[in-house]
C-alpha cells in the first residue's frame, strides 16, 4: 500500500482544539461563578445558619474569633478602641459581624454593645447557608 | 524573475501552545482563588441605650443555657420543637416580642439555630439581652 505520510503538525494541534474548547469552559465558569474574597484577619469558622437572607452590600467587616479578639477591616482592634476607628458618620452605616462559631455569645453581645455605644444602629450577622433540613 | 509564488494553503497560524499555557494558568488560579460559599445574614437588632421595655407589649423569653438547653418561658424545649412552639405562641399573640438571653458561654452556634427558629415565627421583634 501507499499510503501517504501521516503529517504531524496539523493533526496534533487539531487534536488540541477540544481541549482547549473545555479549559476555557472551565476557566468562564470558574471566574462567572466563583466569588474571590479577601481572607480574613482570622482564622474563622461561621456558624451556620438555615434560613437564606439577601447579604446586602457591606460597609464595614467587624471580625470577631472564638477567642474574643476583633478586628475592624483588616486592623486587629481593642472593643475600647472600636468607637474611636469607626467613620463619624455612623447614622446609615450597616456593619456586618463575621464571628466564629464558637465564639461566646458574651462576647458577641460586648461587640454589638460597643457598637451601640458608637452609635450603629444597623447590625448584620454573617453566616452561611447550611442545608440541614 | 522567478520568483517563488507564496504557498496558498498554509494559514498564517499563531502557535497555540504559549495561549495554553496562558489559560491554563488563569484557570488554576480562578480555581484556587474562588469561594462557592453560600453567605447569610441574620439582621440583628441592637438594643436601645436606656433598656425600659414597654410595658403593655408581651414578650416571650427564649433562654439558652451554657449546655446548649433551650428553655421557653422558663419550660424546657427541645431543639427541634423550638420553631414550631415559637409559631404557634406567635400565632395566638401576633404582637409577641422575643426577648432571646443566651448564657454568656454559650457558643454563637447555639444562639443562631435559636434566632433562625424566632426568624421562621416571624414574630413582631426580635431582642436580644445579656443574662
Amino acid at each position: 500500500m501507499n499510503l501517504p505520510p501521516a503529517s504531524a503538525r496539523p493533526s496534533d494541534e487539531n487534536h488540541m482544539i477540544p481541549l482547549i474548547n473545555i479549559v476555557f469552559l472551565l476557566l468562564i465558569f470558574f471566574m462567572v461563578a466563583g466569588v474571590i474574597e479577601a481572607q480574613g484577619v482570622f482564622q474563622l469558622e461561621p456558624p451556620e445558619s438555615e434560613i437564606s437572607h439577601q447579604v446586602e452590600v457591606r460597609e464595614l467587616l467587624l471580625q470577631l474569633d472564638a477567642e474574643g479578639n476583633t478586628a475592624l477591616e483588616n486592623d486587629v482592634i481593642t472593643l475600647d478602641a472600636l468607637a474611636a476607628a469607626l467613620p463619624n458618620t455612623l447614622s446609615d452605616v450597616h456593619i456586618h459581624i463575621k464571628a466564629d462559631a464558637n465564639a461566646s455569645t458574651a462576647d458577641l453581645l460586648a461587640v454589638m454593645d460597643a457598637l451601640r455605644d458608637a452609635g450603629v444602629t444597623q447590625v448584620t450577622l454573617l453566616a452561611l447557608l447550611g442545608h440541614d433540613l | 524573475m522567478n520568483i517563488a509564488s507564496p504557498r496558498p494553503q498554509k494559514r498564517a497560524l499563531i502557535s497555540l501552545t504559549p495561549l495554553i499555557d496562558v489559560v491554563f494558568i488563569l484557570l488554576i488560579f480562578f480555581m484556587l482563588a474562588t469561594q462557592f460559599l453560600e453567605w447569610t445574614a441574620l439582621p440583628l437588632n441592637v438594643p436601645a441605650q436606656s433598656t425600659a421595655p414597654a410595658t403593655d407589649v408581651p414578650t416571650l423569653e427564649v433562654r439558652l443555657d451554657s449546655a446548649g438547653t433551650v428553655f421557653v418561658a422558663e419550660t424546657q424545649i427541645p431543639k427541634t420543637m423550638l420553631a414550631a412552639e415559637l409559631m404557634a405562641r406567635v400565632s395566638a399573640t401576633p404582637e409577641l416580642q422575643i426577648v432571646v438571653r443566651p448564657d454568656p458561654a454559650a457558643t454563637l452556634q447555639g444562639l443562631v439555630s435559636i434566632i433562625d427558629a424566632v426568624r421562621l415565627a416571624e414574630p413582631a421583634a426580635m431582642r436580644l439581652v445579656r443574662e
